[in-house]
């Protein structure tokens, strides 16, 4: 335990770098998120069909797979990039994929009337988006929003895989140097410290998400 | 795009989806049972066996898949629990998918309306009675959609063993990837396996559904 606790400085900025990697994956995937499932809902049949294609595609296969994509694929047509964005990328297109469905099925839960009533105080059809629809829509999808950030969240740690070294990494990294070092097993000690970590931060989520639902249902 | 390459590797591909299939399958059976035995005692409110699994569930919701299975691969054979990667993924899997369930089949359950309970009771039902005759049946209607989302999940989620090293469809894979450098082939086979997975399921999930609300509709006739 106590060459555990030595090794918590190194064990934190593992946790640090998390958190700057999740805070970049959930601006991009809400921003560029709600943009595509504007682009779900709309009426041109180019911006339409394209965000259907992509929604379909990136939520039906498993995120590692596409931060695997990104990983690979990007260097060998001449990009190269670093662990840390690619993984920022790879996680963000998930992302987009399942904000993009949670904007479109609360655009379309809104009555027509909404619409209508816009375009007849002459709005054109950016504005009633902007200042009709998004803002009552946005009320009906926070509770799914915060779900996907827990998610998000989450999933940072498949950025293990690609060799960006956060929180899980970090702590694999500090098993093993315990190990070489002082021959102690602490993989038990150190794994639940991971489990609380990742703990401390998804759960006031989760209570927040629950909250919100339960507000909703009250004022509906 | 190196057609001749793909097919020389199909079978084992075919493999590693069957292994991912295998543990999907099997996890998401012992899920359901976990999901309904759970939440009716969650929707019973049976003293300590509902904070027990309260706890539970929300331990699983809310901590990352890969953590936990690094936790029972690596962290458990120092308390003399030793698994393979296989038996990992079955376990791992039937506690994620049993904690996602028992949070869709409570949200179910509850959404049977009072009348139809009182209904029961009319009839001469005692509480077990109405649980297995009125609450079970129709909670699970009202639950299967958002189980339905917890089965994907599954299967999707399973290639998170690729960190313990099993190999099913994605780690087997990237071992051509990276052994053979064919990369725009084995992700595109990936892609497209994955996706046809995922939309049999999903055909399957929503046919399941549909003949049971069309048995509701009979019944209520």
């Amino acid at each position: 335990m106590s060459s555990v606790m030595k090794s918590m400085p190194y064990i934190l900025t593992g946790f640090r770098t998390t958190l700057v990697l999740s805070i970049y994956v959930i601006i991009v995937s809400i921003v560029l998120g709600i943009f595509l499932g504007v682009m779900r809902t709309s009426s041109v049949k180019v911006c339409k069909y394209f965000a259907k294609a992509f929604i379909t595609v990136f939520r039906g296969i498993p995120s590692l797979v596409i931060l695997y994509m990104v990983f690979f694929i990007l260097p060998s047509i001449g990009i190269t990039i670093d662990t840390f964005p690619s993984a920022i990328i790879g996680l963000s297109i998930w992302g987009i994929a399942n904000v993009g469905e949670i904007t479109r099925g609360a655009v379309e839960s809104l009555p027509r009337q909404q619409f209508e009533a816009g375009m007849a105080i002459g709005m054109r059809k950016s504005q009633v988006m902007v200042y009709i629809i998004l803002p009552q829509a946005f009320k009906i999808m926070l509770p799914s929003i915060i779900g996907i950030i827990s998610n998000l969240v989450q999933n940072t740690t498949l950025a293990s895989f690609i060799g960006t070294t956060e929180f899980v990494k970090a702590c694999q990294y500090t098993i093993e140097r315990i190990q070489l070092l002082e021959n102690t097993p602490v993989s038990l000690t150190v794994y639940t410290i991971l489990l609380i970590g990742y703990f401390i931060i998804c759960f006031p989520l989760s209570l927040f998400s629950r909250h919100l639902q339960t507000k909703m249902k009250q004022s509906a | 795009m190196d057609f001749q390459f793909i097919f020389s590797v199909m079978p084992d591909l075919l493999r590693g989806l069957f292994v991912t299939m295998e543990v999907g399958l099997i996890s998401l059976a012992i899920a359901l049972v976990i999901g309904v035995l759970g939440a009716s005692a969650v929707n019973a409110k049976i003293p300590v066996l509902y904070q027990f699994i309260t706890f539970y569930v929300e331990l699983f919701r809310n901590t990352p898949i890969l953590v936990q299975i690094y936790f029972i691969y690596f962290g458990l054979p120092s308390i003399g629990i030793v698994l393979s990667e296989f038996q990992t993924g079955i376990l791992e899997f039937a506690l994620w998918g049993g904690a996602f369930a028992i949070d869709n089949f409570s949200a179910g359950f509850g959404a049977v309306p009072k009348q139809m309970k009182e209904a029961g009771s009319a009839l001469g039902m005692n509480k077990l009675q109405i649980y297995t005759n009125v609450i079970i049946p129709i909670g699970f209607r009202n639950a299967f959609p958002s189980f339905g989302n917890t089965v994907l999940s599954i299967i999707k989620c399973t290639n998170y063993l690729a960190g313990v090293g099993l190999f099913e469809l994605t780690k087997t894979s990237m071992k051509y990837v990276t052994r053979n450098f064919k990369d725009a082939e084995m992700f595109t086979t990936m892609a497209v396996l994955y996706l046809l997975v995922i939309t049999i399921m999903t055909y399957i999930l929503n046919l399941i559904e549909k003949k049971m609300k069309h048995q509701t509709r009979r019944a209520k006739a």
